[in-house]
């Protein structure tokens, strides 16, 4: 089977070979830049790209899928001492100077014998009282057991200050990995900025539906270019290339303006609404129609005749028999419809207007606005829009298969 | 089972050149007949197979299946069956829903569906195949598969379009033999298309020889009738030349004599030609081309020789072991290698030599200037 090959050929296959494996390089540094970016602390678009393990944070990806990231500032020149008191209790004084808007708190008494109960998990709360100030000779003043005490509550029990929504959490924490000295931390809970998952939602939902529709639209348009004799038949597809030239963007006005008409009798499709942004993306069909027509007409019509002498009508013909063939490229066509939508932003970003109905391609932008670049951030969306993708991709892959229409017709 | 009648029937494609494919088309098919339409390519003989099943409307004229008028029936309701020269196998199917594809639709009960399957599969020796792919099947199985999904729906008409075309050889022979079979068997109206001689001339009941219509022409029907009538009594040079293989070879004169049974004919060269031939109808100096087939043609010794005898110089000899061909130049008709001799025994000669050989007087066909052929008044019996 192998034609026989020049000597050199081995040199030209291994240039080669380098050559594609620099360009695979190439291509996949972006992706893992921005892997790295969303696994990297703080907001920053420069650093490693491998990511390490002591610099690697997790709360870019918790933002992303929604839930709270816990952080604990430290506050400066802070102070624990302990004010034993008369029936054996303690109580814990902390006291800076530095920090204008903290001065210093004493808890209410408590038992050392409670700390036992308490884990890092499930830190006990303790009622701090502001602005109270104590008696310098009630402090124990050892340091010796102020440092036992601060290991003992260290993450385990929260100091609370104020109550109900303006409540304010303080830990005593290591101020170093060894725990030589120990500080007090504020405790910061930040939520989620954005409804990440449901813009996630919204952009699946939105790419299925509007795959399924344009594969729908597409290959029965297809099929009457393909097979039917019409008039103007040729001035149509060529005309649907033609205009498909010209990107939406331009007609973006055009788009807002004609939802906005339309939102005024047909509610679900007008502006602000999936809907009309479905049927806005069912106009870039012309593609598509132009792929599956190209494979149609691979397809022998001489099978569908033979269908319709067998009594098949048209439809018939063409569900039980053209379809089933066709599949290969309905997989590449939706594969193709679904990455178009789901990566769509300027049609997107004119036709949704609240936060909640955005898709993830237009929502992630949220995360760059010129004061604040949360790169972080967005790099986790930007992972996560990845993922509908790469989903799809694998469960078509079994449709994408070749020689589905061998042994049919002799060619 | 079914007559099919076809009166005046006119294909046109595209209506706004004045250009038919198929003009002025009669043909009137018995039950049980079968009949096979021959044809260079580009004659309209698909066209005209097409037409009969209900894939090509019918421009002008009438088709009648059964006494019934069908121009306007679709191709399910005709009652036919279809065998394509590609096959057409639905190839995501088995061979079994293949062959019940058909009765699947008509929503025919299954057992009857499993029954008449698996009758057919009998009938084409299918019966190992029925749960495989087409794409696992060979040419001739494939081709079975084909004429099975027809057999199963018991059309009274059976459509062929050239379907042993993709074979190769030794199964086209085998397959012709299991066509002509199945002919006796079912004993249903057969429409072949070929272009295939030995099977038309074979398989036929009745051919139907189709030409590509002249701008001016009446009709492209050129003549329509048994192989054997075909064979000795050609109306035409369209005919006479399509039937027979090698091609008839036709020699260019004018006519010296006419008498009742026979008449003499000149060539270009100056040879003297009696042939058995009335040709009454003509006048001693009008232009004539006589024929001979190249398997008619004696050695210029021999007694049968009693036609006169053609000289020319040999071109090619072609040695196929049972037959020998020599091709050579007569000067008779004004181009090259004009002539043709088949001959059953092996000849010393080689090319560049002269060649004389004899020609039978009753084996001389003859046409006036435009072709028509005078009628013969014998016909050569090679002993």
């Amino acid at each position: 089977m192998a034609i026989v090959q020049p000597k050199n050929l081995i040199f030209r296959k291994g240039l080669a070979h380098v050559f594609l494996l620099a360009f695979l390089c190439l291509i996949m540094f972006p992706l893992l830049m921005i892997v790295a970016i969303s696994f990297r602390q703080g907001n920053f678009s420069v650093g490693d790209i491998i990511p390490r393990a002591s610099t690697s944070t997790l709360d870019h990806w918790r933002l992303a899928l929604g839930f709270d990231v816990r952080k604990l500032i430290r506050v400066s020149g802070a102070t624990v001492d302990i004010v034993p008191t008369m029936d054996g209790n303690t109580k814990l004084y902390v006291h800076t100077d530095e920090d204008a808007s903290f001065r210093n708190f004493v808890t209410e008494p408590f038992s050392t014998n409670d700390l036992e109960k308490a884990t890092e998990d499930a830190p006990i709360s303790i009622i701090g009282n502001p602005q109270r100030s104590v008696d310098e000779d009630s402090l124990l003043n050892d340091a010796k057991a102020v440092h036992d005490m601060c290991v003992a509550t260290a993450n385990k029990v929260a100091l609370t200050v104020g109550e109900g929504a303006e409540q304010l959490r303080y830990f005593i924490d290591k101020n170093d990995a060894e725990g030589t000295s120990y500080g007090v931390y504020k405790e910061n809970i930040i939520p989620p900025p954005f409804p990440v998952l449901l813009w996630l939602w919204n952009s699946v939902k939105v790419a299925f539906i509007t795959a399924f529709l344009i594969i729908c639209l597409s290959t029965t348009s297809a099929y009457a270019f393909a097979r039917m004799k019409f008039a103007g038949k040729t001035v149509i597809l060529n005309g649907m290339l033609i205009f498909q030239m010209f990107p939406a963007v331009l007609a973006l006005v055009a788009i807002y303006a004609l939802f906005d008409k339309i939102g005024e009798y047909i509610p679900w499709l007008g502006l602000n609404t999936h809907g009309g942004l479905i049927l806005s993306y069912m106009g870039g069909i012309a593609l598509h129609i132009w792929t599956i027509k190209g494979y149609f007409e691979t397809i022998d019509s001489s099978l569908e005749e033979a269908a319709a002498i067998d009594g098949a009508t048209p439809w018939q013909a063409f569900r039980l028999i053209l379809l089933p063939l066709s599949v290969p490229i309905l997989a590449v066509v939706f594969i193709l419809a679904f990455i178009g939508t789901i990566t769509e932003v300027p049609v997107a970003s004119v036709l949704l207007l609240d936060m909640n109905e955005l898709t993830l391609a237009v929502g992630s932008q949220q995360y760059l606005y010129p004061q604040n670049y949360l790169w972080g951030d967005f790099a986790a969306a930007a992972v996560l829009s990845g993922l509908p993708i790469t989903i799809v991709f694998l469960l078509a892959q079994r449709w994408l298969v070749g020689g589905l229409t061998a042994g049919g017709v002799k060619g | 089972m079914a007559d099919v009648l076809l009166s005046k029937v006119r294909k046109n494609y595209n209506p706004a050149i004045l250009k038919d494919t198929l003009r002025n088309i009669n043909l009137d098919i018995k039950d049980g007949d079968f009949i096979v339409f021959v044809g260079p390519s580009g004659c309209g003989k698909s066209t005209l197979l097409r037409m009969i099943a209900g894939l090509e409307d019918i421009t002008d004229g009438d088709l009648m299946i059964n006494g019934t008028r069908v121009n306007d029936v679709p191709p399910s309701k005709r009652n036919i069956g279809m065998v394509f020269q590609s096959y057409a196998l639905y190839p995501h199917m088995t061979v079994f829903d293949n062959m019940a594809f058909g009765l699947k639709l008509q929503h025919v009960d299954k057992k009857v569906i499993l029954e008449r399957v698996v009758k057919a599969a009998d009938i084409l020796g299918l019966e190992a195949f029925l749960e495989r792919k087409p794409k696992a099947l060979s040419g001739g199985q494939r081709q079975r598969v084909a004429i099975g999904r027809c057999i199963v729906q018991h059309p009274s008409v059976f459509l062929f379009d050239e379907p042993l075309s993709n074979l190769d050889a030794a199964l086209r022979v085998k397959m012709r033999l299991e066509i002509a079979k199945l002919h006796q068997e079912l004993n249903a109206t057969i429409i072949y298309v070929t272009h295939d001689q030995v099977e038309a001339m074979t398989l036929a009941d009745k051919i139907c020889v189709l030409s590509p219509l002249k701008t001016n022409a009446e009709s492209n029907l050129e003549q329509f009738g048994a192989p054997l009538e075909l064979y000795n009594h050609p109306v035409n040079l369209f005919v006479a030349g399509f039937i027979g293989s090698p091609k008839m070879n036709f020699l260019k004169g004018e006519l010296t004599k006419v008498e009742d049974d026979y008449c003499e004919v000149k060539l270009i060269t100056g040879e003297r030609i009696k042939a058995c031939i009335n040709a009454s109808r003509g006048s001693v100096g009008d232009k004539v081309i006589l024929g001979v087939r190249p398997e008619h043609i004696v050695k210029a010794d021999s007694p049968v020789a009693d036609g006169g005898h053609v000289t020319g110089k040999v071109v090619v000899t072609e040695n196929l072991g049972a037959e020998f061909f020599v091709y050579m130049e007569s000067g008779a008709s004004e181009v090259g290698s004009d002539f043709t001799v088949k001959s059953d025994s092996e000849l010393d000669i080689n090319s560049g030599d002269e060649f004389t050989v004899g020609i039978p007087s009753s084996a001389c066909y003859l046409f006036d200037e435009n072709g028509i052929a005078f009628p013969r008044t014998q016909v050569y019996k090679r002993s």
